[in-house]
C-alpha cells in the first residue's frame, strides 16, 4: 500500500530525524570533549558504551520533555494530538525513566578508570551508580509493565526475540572465532553495551516494519 | 488481516480514544489495528464484537477456505 504523506507530517518527520541526529551530535561531541581529558575513549567498548549510554539517555530525555509538556511533545513524538500524551502519560514516565537509567548505567561504566587514565569516576563510584540504575531500572520497569497494554506488549515481546537472535548470532559468532583464535573476545563493557544497542536496533526494526515510524 | 472496525466505530460517532478506553486499550494500539498493523489477541476481539454487537467475523474478515 501506498502512503503519502502530507506536508505537515513530512516536516515532523524531517524536524525529529534532523533534530535527533544535531543534539544526540552535539551532546556525544561534548561528552567525548570533556569527558575524553579522564577516561579512555579510545577503548572501542567504552565508545560504544558512551555512544549507547547518550542514545538511551536522548531518547529518556525527548520522552520526559513531551510527557511534561503535551503542546510541544505532539510536535516531536510520534502521536496524533497532545490529548493523546496526557493519555499515555502512565506509560511515558516509566518508558522514559527507563531509558535515562539504562544510559546512566552505560555512561557510569564508560567513565572509570582506564588505559593510563584515572577516569571521570572511581570504579567503586560507578559501581554504586550502575547499580543503583539497574535497581532503578527494574522498579521502574515493573511499573511500566502494569501500564502498557497487548499492543506495546506484542511490540516488546517481538524485539526482544529478534535482540535474542541477533545477540547470538553476532556474541555467539565472535565466541565462537574468539575460540578458534581468529579474533580478540570484547571486553565486558562491550557486551553490555552491544546487548543495549542489539535491544534498541531490534525495537526499531519491529516498530519499522509496521511503519509505526511514520507520523501519524 | 483485514478488518472493518474503523466503520464499527465511525458508525457510532466514537473517536480511536473513546473506542479505546471502552476496551481498556490505549489509541495507538486502536489506530495499529484499524490500519491493519497489529492483529488484536482473541479476547480483545471478542470484547469488540460484544462492545459493537456484532459477531467476530462481521469485524475480522478472513478469506480462507478448507480444502475440500
Amino acid at each position: 500500500m501506498t502512503q503519502v504523506m502530507d506536508a505537515s507530517k513530512t516536516r515532523k518527520l524531517v524536524v525529529q530525524l534532523l533534530g535527533g541526529a544535531v543534539v544526540g551530535a552535539l551532546v556525544t561531541f561534548f561528552f567525548l570533549k570533556t569527558g575524553g581529558k579522564a577516561a579512555d575513549f579510545d577503548d572501542p567498548a567504552r565508545l560504544a558504551a558512551v555512544a549507547a549510554g547518550i542514545i538511551y539517555m536522548l531518547m529518556g530525555g525527548i520522552v520526559a520533555i513531551g510527557a511534561t509538556a503535551p503542546g510541544a511533545g505532539a510536535k516531536f513524538l510520534n502521536v496524533e494530538d497532545a490529548a493523546e500524551i496526557v493519555e499515555e502519560r502512565g506509560k511515558l514516565w516509566p518508558s522514559a525513566l527507563v531509558c535515562i537509567l539504562v544510559g546512566v548505567m552505560l555512561l557510569a561504566l564508560a567513565l572509570t578508570p582506564g588505559g593510563d587514565l584515572p577516569g571521570v569516576l572511581s570504579r567503586d563510584e560507578a559501581a554504586t551508580v550502575a547499580a543503583a540504575a539497574f535497581a532503578g531500572l527494574v522498579v521502574a520497569s515493573l511499573w511500566m509493565r502494569g501500564r502498557i497494554d497487548e499492543f506495546n506488549r506484542s511490540l516488546g515481546t517481538e524485539s526482544a526475540a529478534l535482540a535474542l537472535y541477533l545477540a547470538f548470532l553476532l556474541f555467539g559468532g565472535w565466541g565462537a572465532l574468539s575460540h578458534l583464535g581468529y579474533v580478540e573476545w570484547v571486553a565486558p563493557l562491550g557486551v553490555l553495551a552491544g546487548f543495549t544497542l542489539l535491544q534498541l536496533a531490534a525495537m526499531f526494526w519491529v516498530v519499522g516494519r509496521r511503519g509505526l515510524l511514520m507520523p501519524r | 488481516m483485514e478488518n472493518r472496525v474503523k466503520t464499527h466505530r465511525e458508525g457510532r460517532g466514537w473517536s480511536q480514544g473513546e473506542l479505546g478506553r471502552r476496551l481498556g486499550v490505549s489509541r495507538q494500539t486502536i489506530n495499529a489495528v484499524e490500519t491493519d498493523k497489529y492483529d488484536p489477541s482473541l479476547p480483545l476481539a471478542l470484547r469488540m464484537a460484544k462492545l459493537f454487537a456484532v459477531p467476530v467475523d462481521q469485524i475480522f474478515l478472513d478469506h480462507w477456505e478448507p480444502e475440500e
